[in-house]
Order: structure tokens, then C-alpha cells, then sequence
């Protein structure tokens, strides 16, 4: 007896192609995901004598455990609302609904203050400018003028 | 009257010791630690949070709320204000139970309002009203947004609504230091560790603000100490020492000694805790045990254990309590909860009324943090 397939329209043809475009399309996904992480620069002020930072660094100073570098100068954080989801998940690979739920128990408890969020690039650039010890995110092309690009290590 | 060896070295520990001690941290945060304002921080920088939550409870019978109720259990207000990158003065206003003062229902009261300086993450010094650091709950006892129960756990928060007493004050009036390890800069980097030491006036009588006036000379420590390894698993200790006799040749020691444990991997929690605390002669213990999942980072069902055992002299006094629920983040900062509570208790427990030693209770809540 010839066996017939539930599903007459997934022939063997047809079987491939669906999974070529699943292929296809998760390559897309896993590419977009890395592009977010990689649309975003960390800039600090220029008296910062830091060039290099790691994630385990960056990830504590955003959480607020780290607040003074290694020179003794006091690190203010700084968020930018439009890109904030995919600086934690993508850059600090922190799943954002864990880092909300993290700054909830902090700031009711008295432990801590989450990072200055701004709406718009220009105006952290400029408060960044203002603060010795500031450390930001922002998009790549962004006009940084005298500000200092800080290079990422795992 | 000829003064004996003890109360000597009693003499001598109350006032050339915590005294002292009180003495040095004003003096040392106020000298070495001058106040300078920042040119970049501005009234702009003052930031504001809250957080609001009405409660709905019914029990089956009159040792809860039987008739069923409404609560507009906490309407708060907490402000930071930096005052420079170091400096920075912490606020939280608390308004309870609808608060009406032309009728004296509710309440208003200031959980915490103090200033505090960094001088390093390792060092920071506090002055002011603090809420007392003792086990994972008790700085959030009443913040329902950052806990996935209806209620902090009560017999170690408020054991006096489970026929026991406080095992330390709600608020500390004094000095605090602190500060926090990261073992990444110790040659540790999966080991981070931190601590709270307090002074304070302690515990007053009822009737004397503690705030404003201590009616002894007995001067309350505390501390907390906690190692987080991982960022996933947690240990900590903490401890209260007070003597709330209003002179010193009467003796009205309270100590209380607490741990914590608390496994967190982002999926499963797992938080423990135990107290310990011997009051004038009366020894109390009681613990918790809780553990909660996270489904699709918005779902997190929860069981907890409660257990009380207000005086251990007593037999058949204990408090128990089985909670079972569920917290549904709906989104940013809004958590809706359902949860069943069985209470049972020892038929000496002070609080049984009527011989009815058990009750279930349903408790709902809507939080809303802002």
C-alpha cells in the first residue's frame, strides 16, 4: 500500500525548501542580533584614563556595584532610553526584565540608584562632557567631538 | 555603696565604647568628608520613585478577616537627591492603611531619611533613620513590588502579629557603615562580598520617639555580612545587640542572630532564612522557606513556609504558615498576585481566640511601582 503524507504540500521538494528558509532565516536573526550589539559604542569623558573595559566591569558599573575606578575617580553611568533594552541584552547579555526587576529591590531598599537616563544622544554627550567620570552607550556615527571611545574585551 | 567588677566593666563598655564610637563617626564624617556642590548637578537631578498597592483578603473564619477587605495598604514616596558625585540625601515617605488623620486611621511615617557618603565602594558612612539591615527581608518589608508575595514573610518582620515579639527594631536611628567587596579586584572573581554596621539609639519605651530622644544609655549594634558567589548563590549572617532597660543598673538585653541563604539562577529561587532572639529571658526562633519559578520572565508561582515559635518555654504556642500563589509581572512595574494562605497555630499561641487554631485566608493585590 502507497503511503500518502498527511500533508500533501510538504513533499519532499517542498520539506527542503521550508527548511532552508528556517535556516535562512535564523542565520538572519542570530545576524541582526549581533548587528544591535555591534551598532553600540561606549564613550567615556577624555580626563578618564581608561581605553579599555571589560564586560564584567562594564556590567558591574551599570549595576552600580562598581561607582569609583581603579584611580579613585567616582563613575557615573549613564543610560540612553532609545537604546537601553539592547545595550543590557546584547552588550551586557543581561535579560532586561532581570535588570528591572534587580533595580526594583535596589531603589526600595535604599541600596542603590539605577544609571541618569536621557532621551536624546545630544544631551548625554553634553552632560557626559561636564562629568570626569562619566561612561555612556551610544550609536555608532553618533558626534562624539573630544569624547573617548572605550574598547570592549570579553 | 561599693561598685562591683561587673557592673565596672558594664560602666565601661556602655560609655567608653559605643560613646565613643558615636562620637567618632560625626566627627570623621563631618571633617574629612567636606561637603563640596558639584558645578554639573542641578535640581534636575532629583529623582523621584514610588509605589502603590491595594490588598483584597478574606478568611474563613474570625481569627482573619472574615468579612473580607479592601486595603489601600501603601502609598510611598522615596526621592534621592545627589548632592555632588559622593554626597547624596535619601528619602521614603510612607503613607499606610488610606491614611486619615482627622480620624486617626492609618499611618504616615518616614521609613528611612538620611545622607550618605562614598568614599569608596568599600567604605561608605550613613547618618540618619535607616530601615534595619536583618535578613533578606526587612529593608523591602513593606516595598510589594520587589517581593512575590501579597506580604513579607510576618513572623520575622511583625511577630508580634503572630504572638511573639520583634526580633529587632524596624528603624535604626544612628550611624551606619557599609560597603561592598568585588572580589574580581581581590583576585576572587566569582566571590563578592559586602557589610552593614550600625549604632543607634535602639529600642525605646512606647511612649519615647527614639528619632528624637534616647530614654537610656544603652547604645543598640547591628551588622549584616553577605557573600554572593556566582551572583547566584548567597550567604549571609546578621545580628542585633540592644538593652532597652532605661537605666543602666537594670538589665534589659535584646540579642538577636539571623542567616540567610538564597539560590537564584533567573529560573529557580530558593531563599531561607532563619532568626534567633533572646529577649529579658524569653527566647524566640523562627525561619522561612521559599521557592518561586520564573516562567516566560512575566509568571512566577511561589510556595513559602512560615514558622514561629514565640517563647520556646511554652509548649504548643508555634505559628505556621503555608503560602501558595502566584505573581504575574504584567508589564513594567505592575505585579498582580493571587495566593492562598493556611495558618495554623499551638493552642497556647496568645493570638487564638474563640479555640479555633486554624484559618485560611486569600489574599489579592495589585503593585504598582513608579
Amino acid at each position: 500500500m502507497k503511503f500518502n503524507p498527511p500533508f500533501p504540500l510538504l513533499s519532499k521538494i517542498k520539506r527542503l525548501s521550508a527548511i532552508i528558509c528556517l535556516t535562512i532565516v535564523s542565520l538572519f536573526s542570530l545576524f541582526v542580533k549581533i548587528g544591535l550589539a555591534h551598532d553600540l559604542q561606549i564613550v567615556v569623558n577624555p580626563e578618564n584614563p581608561i581605553s579599555i573595559i571589560s564586560k564584567k566591569e562594564l556590567t558591574q558599573i551599570y549595576l552600580r556595584k562598581k561607582n569609583f575606578s581603579n584611580d579613585g575617580l567616582v563613575l557615573v553611568p549613564m543610560d540612553l532610553r532609545s537604546n537601553k533594552m539592547d545595550f543590557y541584552e546584547s552588550v551586557l547579555n543581561k535579560p532586561f526584565p532581570l535588570v528591572k526587576r534587580y533595580w526594583t529591590r535596589a531603589i526600595f531598599s535604599g541600596k542603590g540608584t539605577p544609571p541618569k537616563e536621557f532621551r536624546d544622544v545630544d544631551t548625554l554627550l553634553k552632560y557626559l562632557n561636564e562629568m570626569p567620570g562619566g561612561l555612556a552607550y551610544v550609536p555608532e556615527g553618533s558626534d562624539l567631538k573630544n569624547l573617548k571611545v572605550l574598547k570592549i574585551v570579553p | 555603696m561599693p561598685i562591683s567588677k561587673h557592673s565596672f566593666i558594664k560602666f565601661f563598655r556602655l560609655l567608653f565604647v559605643k560613646q565613643i564610637l558615636c562620637i567618632c563617626f560625626f566627627l570623621s564624617v563631618l571633617t574629612f568628608f567636606p561637603l563640596e556642590k558639584s558645578e554639573a548637578i542641578s535640581i534636575e537631578d532629583l529623582q523621584v520613585y514610588g509605589y502603590l498597592d491595594e490588598v483584597y483578603s478574606k478568611a474563613n473564619n474570625a481569627q482573619g478577616n472574615k468579612n473580607g477587605s479592601f486595603d489601600l495598604a501603601h502609598f510611598n514616596l522615596l526621592f534621592d537627591f545627589p548632592l555632588n558625585e559622593r554626597w547624596i540625601v535619601k528619602s521614603h515617605i510612607e503613607f499606610q492603611h488610606g491614611v486619615d488623620t482627622e480620624r486617626d486611621f492609618g499611618t504616615v511615617k518616614i521609613e528611612w531619611n538620611y545622607f550618605q557618603h562614598s568614599l569608596s565602594d568599600e567604605f561608605k558612612t550613613r547618618g540618619g533613620q535607616t530601615v534595619t539591615p536583618f535578613g533578606i527581608f526587612n529593608e523591602v518589608r513593606d516595598t510589594a513590588p520587589a517581593f512575590l508575595t501579597v506580604e513579607a514573610p510576618q513572623n520575622l518582620i511583625l511577630p508580634t502579629t503572630r504572638g511573639g515579639f520583634s526580633f529587632y527594631p524596624e528603624h535604626n536611628k544612628g550611624f551606619t557603615i557599609l560597603g561592598n567587596f568585588l572580589g574580581s579586584k581581590y583576585g576572587h572573581p566569582n566571590l563578592d562580598w559586602d557589610y552593614t554596621f550600625y549604632i543607634g539609639n535602639g529600642e525605646n519605651r512606647d511612649s519615647v520617639n527614639a528619632a528624637q530622644f534616647d530614654d537610656n544609655i544603652n547604645k543598640a549594634i547591628g551588622g549584616r555580612f553577605q557573600f554572593m558567589y556566582k551572583e547566584t548563590v548567597q550567604f549571609g549572617v546578621s545580628f542585633y545587640s540592644g538593652d532597652r532597660a532605661i537605666t543602666a543598673d537594670l538589665d534589659s538585653v535584646h540579642h538577636s542572630l539571623g542567616t540567610h541563604f538564597v539560590i537564584d539562577n533567573g529560573i529557580f529561587n530558593l531563599s531561607v532564612e532563619g532568626a534567633y532572639s533572646k529577649f529579658d529571658q524569653t527566647e524566640e526562633w523562627g525561619g522561612f522557606a521559599q521557592g518561586s519559578f520564573t516562567i516566560f520572565d512575566s509568571f512566577f508561582p511561589y510556595y513559602r513556609f512560615e514558622f514561629l515559635n514565640p517563647d520556646a518555654s511554652i509548649v504548643n504556642d508555634n505559628w505556621e504558615t503555608h503560602i501558595i500563589g502566584i505573581n504575574w509581572n504584567r508589564f513594567a512595574g505592575v505585579f498582580m498576585k493571587l495566593e492562598w494562605n493556611f495558618h495554623n497555630r499551638g493552642i497556647n499561641n496568645k493570638l487564638v481566640t474563640l479555640g479555633q487554631t486554624s484559618f485560611n485566608e486569600v489574599q489579592s493585590s495589585i503593585s504598582i511601582a513608579f
